[in-house]
């Protein structure tokens, strides 16, 4: 499945999608997909953090209670954070929170991790295409998170 | 301006944390740019504009064709001066491109550079999203919003500047650390060189002929260890370990433990204890290939030429103190302990030669396999000087061997010993004793089997192509096993050669594995006491593989030579001159600048839990005895992870805190509560 | 003082404890079991009590116009409380303040009523410091390689937490019913910060550092992610809402569970909770009757598998269920000297209110100092998939622990 499947009314739904990029390479790869002019969805917001491992569940809770319909966190390859284990540990946390989401008898895909590689922008692309067709499959099963309340 | 009036201005505007500007009220310059079409021809820059100048505390929202040019920065400059804008936010292209074009522009301005928020719409926006205009703009508003709402609470962050003591500790005298050595002590730099063995000059020193050019390494060498232990600046401690390491980059405090080496300093280097000593062991520094006294000297070139005397092994009998013609023998020596306050540390801890008998099927080290030995055991047989007489023979009946068989990859890209990585300069090492063995003995079959012959740079494939030459054979395939005829004692290595998928049993009078390079030992402790982190394989971490291979994940710590990962001489050369330059700057210089961006404590709400020492992984944040973190400013790297890990969140980075992430937060994610009955 | 004192949804025990201000002579106070039938009157202070649904919104209001001032006592009442857990299956559980503005709130389960008392004089409340602080056991919080779900009792100083389990008692302040005291870990009744339940899961989640967490490829990015799958994490912690939202899930900012409710709130409540957590939230579920609440889901297990009790186990659980009875006739007369005499009785076996020294197999603290302690310890037990009945209680609970089911007649 690609982006291109999601149907109108589903993608209608993906309007504001809050991505947390590490100032190495996340922001790297992202700006790599923008100088290669890789397009990805609109929805896509890219707030800078110094280092995935600062983004927590706090972060991620304001971003989903102000209106963001998923949020993500990118940062760089597994061994490879710049400030030794951040990427993992955001990792642990963001796990326990979609365990909160499942509990709650929500998808457990408004909440996700990636890395990326800074040289390769097409992993940036990968990950934010990934996050919206996890998104639209949760979506097409239950609605948005903010269905319902 | 001259350069000192220049120092001068830059200094003033660098204490702006405690200027009074913090708490005036913020007005904002907003700044949209073009980029010729790159922005404007997706976003529509005026609307943008136009939206930018309702947010709250916008004085001046514009738009121009390239901020980055000159008259670009002019109307940031401008609104500084005329409107007595205090923060700016400029949305073009990424942080990296020119977000310090404009942060120095300010500067410039006497504003503190943190003021200005750099957007990304170009990168983010403008490039990612062509084909969807409006929506692009929409993001750009949204965006640009964030920028200010995270602009308006921006604080000044002070560089501050840190003297630093003017010297350095080097630990390890192999190649790496003799170059790092020489280099700092040239730049006038003190330097204290810390050897764990009783002389100097590591691995190279053991070697017959260094590759390609087949050079005598001691050659090489001597001028460096010369050079080294007579230079003025070098304080040269063997048998020595540290024992503590204390305070962060510009200014440490080293313990280091010092052995005793029994013989003192005016030892004239005879000999004489040497040969009444009556006690005889394997030799460490010759692989075992030699034997040594009790009292002894590693090799006759050894610097330092004091004798040294091996406790463990001695059995006291006093004749070395009795024979020593100037009584330099003196067993009540002490171990010493000694603290240096330097600025720099260069770790060049070198390597360790895999030991192979972990590989059960080679019986390394196993009794009727005396004739399986380590390239580096070849080496030392082949060296000037030694016991063979720089003749290849065999361990068991020091017979001429007729055929010697060489298996790469020993300990090297194997998963089972849990080393995945190639060492990189077994190929190399092995196809130049190859050669060296076959010219010595054109009789002698020399084989290689190897998984991939891995020869790349200037020269090597020469040497790869003269060894074939002269009658080298090459078998692709990874030896099975070595087995031994149990009545002719004849080795034989099994291996396929899967370039003719046959199977082949190649008689062997010795086998050579070409052993990995492998942490050395010790390096656990060490790394722990220096609080460096290490990578899974054991060796130090660069804190960047391109960008800062020879800086460690530790500020004012530096890692040289094959510490960090194998190499060779040549390679390990070239990262010391580089670790020895980036280790000296700051101490040339007298001082370390450090943005003061490190988060700080409520104590009213620390409630003492200690895992914020946890995550630091710089070993930024300490515990004090009252259980409260301290955070050592100059080691935060400001990568902000002890925010999440506070259960209360009372540790908050500067200008990354969870009010101003909220902030910026609340525009990109919809711009406002979803339920409010429900928050 | 015009003191006039509403008990509206769940657990009474809150409100029972306000029998403690009757007969203060600065107070004339009025207990209103009944609030949506209250005839109107002006009063000096209300305090409110219990757990809070939409349809109390007029009442509420009606309160506030006719109150100077409006104190919230009791954690269901202030954050929605344990009822609130009820939220998970589409309750609307909600704190006072979404309703009304309050002037102050109490927070704890139960309540203290010397912070009630100083609420409704309103005078300066007193700091309260960490439940860190005050606990006699100590931290490191270096990385777990491990997480647990019960303990034996013998370490006494290391911190819950870097023994594996899990304890708010960061996130939570000092207080009176101290359940760490009784080896029981911290559930943060009186949270210290906002949204407690969300920082610690990020510190909780942080500590478990060692533990690997699963990771995928991701086939579009051609890099690693995030994997949905279980891992040790999760395994570990199989309910994270009953333990680090226990009393805050309304307040937290997390959205209304959309699992489908059984209709009836106190099963909703202990559905999808963990066996070893039964007795606590039983205690602090039950109101009038958690002491034979609790005692029967705990012998009803313990009967099912062999779990051997002794007799001066069985001798402090009869004095218990003595002490439930007599309580109920004090708090029929609204006689606080008895009803003191009585809640102290029951404290000192049972720990606190909630009953934290009550557990499977014993207690979790010595009750006297003249007892050998090791007569009636509990210990580790094993969890058994299965249903348990017992007369008025049956529940179901699955292989890891988690209840599945759970039917409790009332009375």
């Amino acid at each position: 499945m690609s982006c291109e499947d999601i149907e109108p009314e589903v993608m209608e739904k993906i309007q504001d999608i809050v991505v947390f990029m590490c100032n190495e390479c996340g922001q790297g790869s992202a700006n790599t997909a923008g100088v290669a002019r890789m397009a990805y969805n609109p929805a896509i917001r890219i707030v800078r953090v110094q280092c995935t491992g600062q983004v927590g569940p706090i972060q991620i809770m304001d971003a989903l209670n102000n209106g963001a319909d998923a949020v993500a966190c990118v940062g760089c390859c597994l061994g490879a954070c710049h400030f030794f284990n951040g990427n993992i540990l955001s990792m642990h946390r963001i796990k326990l929170l979609k365990k909160v989401f499942k509990e709650l008898g929500y998808s457990d895909q408004f909440v996700n991790q990636y890395t990326s590689r800074a040289a390769e922008g097409e992993t940036a692309v990968g990950d934010f295409e990934d996050l919206v067709i996890r998104l639209s499959n949760a979506i097409r099963e239950e609605g948005t998170i903010k269905d319902g309340c | 301006m001259t350069v000192e009036e220049k120092v001068k201005k830059t200094d003033e505007i660098k204490g702006g944390a405690d200027s009074k500007e913090a708490e005036e009220e913020p007005r904002i310059g907003v700044f949209i740019c073009h980029c010729g079409h790159n922005i404007a021809g997706t976003v529509d820059v005026a609307k943008v504009a136009e939206y930018a100048k309702t947010l709250p505390n916008v004085v001046k929202a514009e738009h121009y064709m390239f901020m980055c040019s000159k008259p670009g920065v002019q109307m940031l400059k401008d609104s500084i001066e005329e409107l007595g804008v205090n923060r700016t936010v400029v949305a073009s292209c990424s942080k990296n491109q020119h977000g310090r074009t404009f942060a120095n522009a300010i500067q410039e301005e006497g504003l503190n550079k943190h003021r200005h928020q750099q957007v990304n719409i170009r990168e983010f926006n403008s490039w990612v999203h062509q084909k969807e205009k409006d929506k692009a703009t929409e993001k750009a508003k949204k965006l640009v919003e964030a920028g200010v709402n995270r602009a308006r609470k921006l604080e000044d962050v002070e560089t501050r500047r840190i003297a630093t003591t003017k010297a350095a500790l080097v630990i390890g005298a192999g190649i790496a650390g003799l170059r790092a050595s020489y280099d700092l002590a040239e730049l006038g730099i003190p330097v204290y060189l810390i050897e764990r063995l009783s002389t100097i000059g590591g691995h190279m020193t053991q070697l017959n002929k260094t590759f390609p050019t087949l050079e005598c390494p001691q050659c090489s060498i001597s001028p460096l260890t010369n050079g080294v232990a007579n230079h003025p600046l070098v304080e040269l401690y063997t048998n020595a370990q540290i024992k503590n390491v204390g305070g962060s980059m510009g200014n440490f405090e080293v313990e280091v433990e010092i052995k005793p080496r029994y013989v003192k300093d005016n030892c004239t280097s005879c000999g004489e204890c040497s040969a009444h000593c009556p006690v005889e062991v394997p030799s460490e520094w010759d692989s075992g290939m030699s034997i040594r006294k009790a009292i002894y000297k590693a090799y006759p070139q050894a610097i330092p030429a004091t004798f040294v005397r091996d406790k463990k092994n001695c059995i006291e009998c006093n004749t070395c103190v009795n024979i020593c013609p100037v009584k330099a023998v003196d067993f009540s020596m002490e171990t010493e302990t000694k603290t240096f306050k330097v600025g720099s540390i260069v770790v060049a801890a070198g390597y360790d030669e895999y030991d192979p008998s972990e590989i059960e099927p080679y019986h390394y080290g196993q009794k009727g396999f005396e004739d399986v030995i380590t390239q580096l055991k070849l080496e030392r047989m082949l060296a000037p000087g030694s016991l063979t007489n720089s003749q290849v023979l065999r361990p068991s009946d020091a017979k001429i061997p007729k055929s010697v068989v060489m298996i790469q990859c020993v300990g090297s890209r194997n998963d089972q010993v849990g080393n995945e990585y190639c060492t990189g300069v077994c190929c190399k090492f092995a196809i130049k004793n190859a050669r060296i063995v076959k010219e010595m003995y054109p009789d002698t079959d020399v084989t290689i089997c190897y998984i991939d012959v891995r020869t790349p740079g200037l020269n090597f494939e020469e040497l790869y192509k003269s060894a074939q030459e002269v009658g080298v054979r090459f078998i692709r395939g990874r030896p099975s096993e070595i087995v031994r005829d149990p009545i002719s004692g004849n080795l034989k290595v099994i291996v396929e050669d899967t370039l003719s998928m046959t199977p082949l049993q190649l008689k062997a009078d010795m086998v050579v594995l070409s052993a990995a390079m492998v942490p050395p030992e010790g390096i656990g402790p060490l790394g722990s006491k220096l609080q460096v982190l290490r990578s899974k394989e054991g060796f130090l971490k660069e804190f960047h593989i391109k960008m800062n291979p020879t800086l460690s994940s530790k500020g004012g710590i530096f890692i040289a030579g094959a510490i960090q990962g194998p190499k060779d001489i040549s390679e390990s050369v070239a990262q010391a001159g580089n670790a020895a330059a980036i280790a000296a700057a700051p101490l040339v210089k007298g001082y370390i600048e450090k943005e003061m961006l490190i988060p700080s404590v409520d104590l009213d709400l620390c409630v003492r839990c200690g895992l914020c020492k946890t995550v630091c992984a710089p070993a930024a944040i300490q515990i004090n005895d009252d259980g409260t973190p301290m955070v050592n400013e100059v080691a935060c790297k400001s990568c902000g992870m002890c925010m999440p890990a506070c259960p209360t969140g009372a540790i908050q980075l500067l200008n990354f805190s969870d009010k101003q992430l909220l902030d910026e937060i609340i525009p990109i994610a919809g711009g406002g509560a979803v339920c409010e009955d429900e928050l | 003082m015009d003191v006039r004192i509403f008990q509206f949804n769940g657990c009474n025990k809150c409100f029972n404890e306000t029998i403690l201000l009757n007969g203060e002579s600065k107070y004339k106070i009025e207990f209103i079991e009944d609030p949506k039938n209250w005839k109107e009157m002006k009063t000096d202070v209300s305090v409110i009590t219990g757990y809070l649904l939409p349809e109390d919104k007029d009442t509420l209001e009606k309160i506030k116009s006719n109150s100077k001032r409006v104190v919230g006592y009791g954690n269901c009442t202030t954050m929605g409380g344990i009822f609130a857990l009820a939220n998970q299956r589409g309750y609307e559980v909600s704190p006072l303040s979404s309703f009304i503005e309050e002037t102050e709130k109490v927070n704890g389960c139960l309540g203290e009523i010397e912070e009630l008392s100083v609420a409704i004089n309103s005078e300066a409340a007193p700091k309260l410091q960490n439940l860190c602080a005050v606990c006699a056991r100590e931290t490191t919080c270096d990385y777990l390689e491990s997480v647990h779900r019960q303990i034996e009792l013998e370490d006494e100083t290391t911190c819950f937490n870097d023994l594996g389990y899990l304890c708010n008692g960061f996130v939570a302040k000092e207080c009176k019913e101290r359940c760490i005291d009784y080896n029981a870990p911290c559930r943060g009744c009186k949270p210290i910060i906002d949204r407690s339940g969300i920082r610690m899961l990020g510190m909780f989640g942080t500590l478990m550092g060692n533990i690997e967490v699963a990771t995928e490829h991701s086939e579009l990015g051609a890099t690693d992610k995030l994997a949905d799958r279980d891992d040790d994490i999760t395994d570990s912690l199989p309910d994270v809402l009953g333990n680090f939202f226990r009393f805050t899930l309304s307040t937290s900012g997390l959205p209304r569970g959309r699992i489908p409710s059984s209709g009836n709130i106190l099963n909703d409540v202990f559905t999808g909770r963990l066996i070893e957590e039964l007795p606590l939230i039983s205690g602090l579920l039950g109101g009038n009757r958690s002491i034979s609440l609790t005692l029967k889901i705990i012998e009803t297990y313990e009967t099912a598998n062999s779990i051997e009790v002794s007799e001066q186990t069985k001798k402090y659980r009869k004095e218990l269920l003595d002490l439930e009875s007599q309580l109920q006739e004090a708090i029929k007369s609204k006689d606080p000297k008895q009803y003191k005499k009585i809640t102290d009785e029951i404290r000192k076996i049972g720990g606190n209110m909630n009953l934290s020294n009550v557990y499977f197999g014993g207690f979790k603290a010595q009750i006297d100092d003249k007892d050998n302690f090791e007569d009636y310890k509990a210990h580790v037990f094993d969890v058994v998939e299965g249903t348990y009945k017992n007369g008025s209680v049956e529940f179901t609970i699955d292989p890891i622990g988690i209840v599945k089911e759970i039917k409790i007649k009332e009375g």
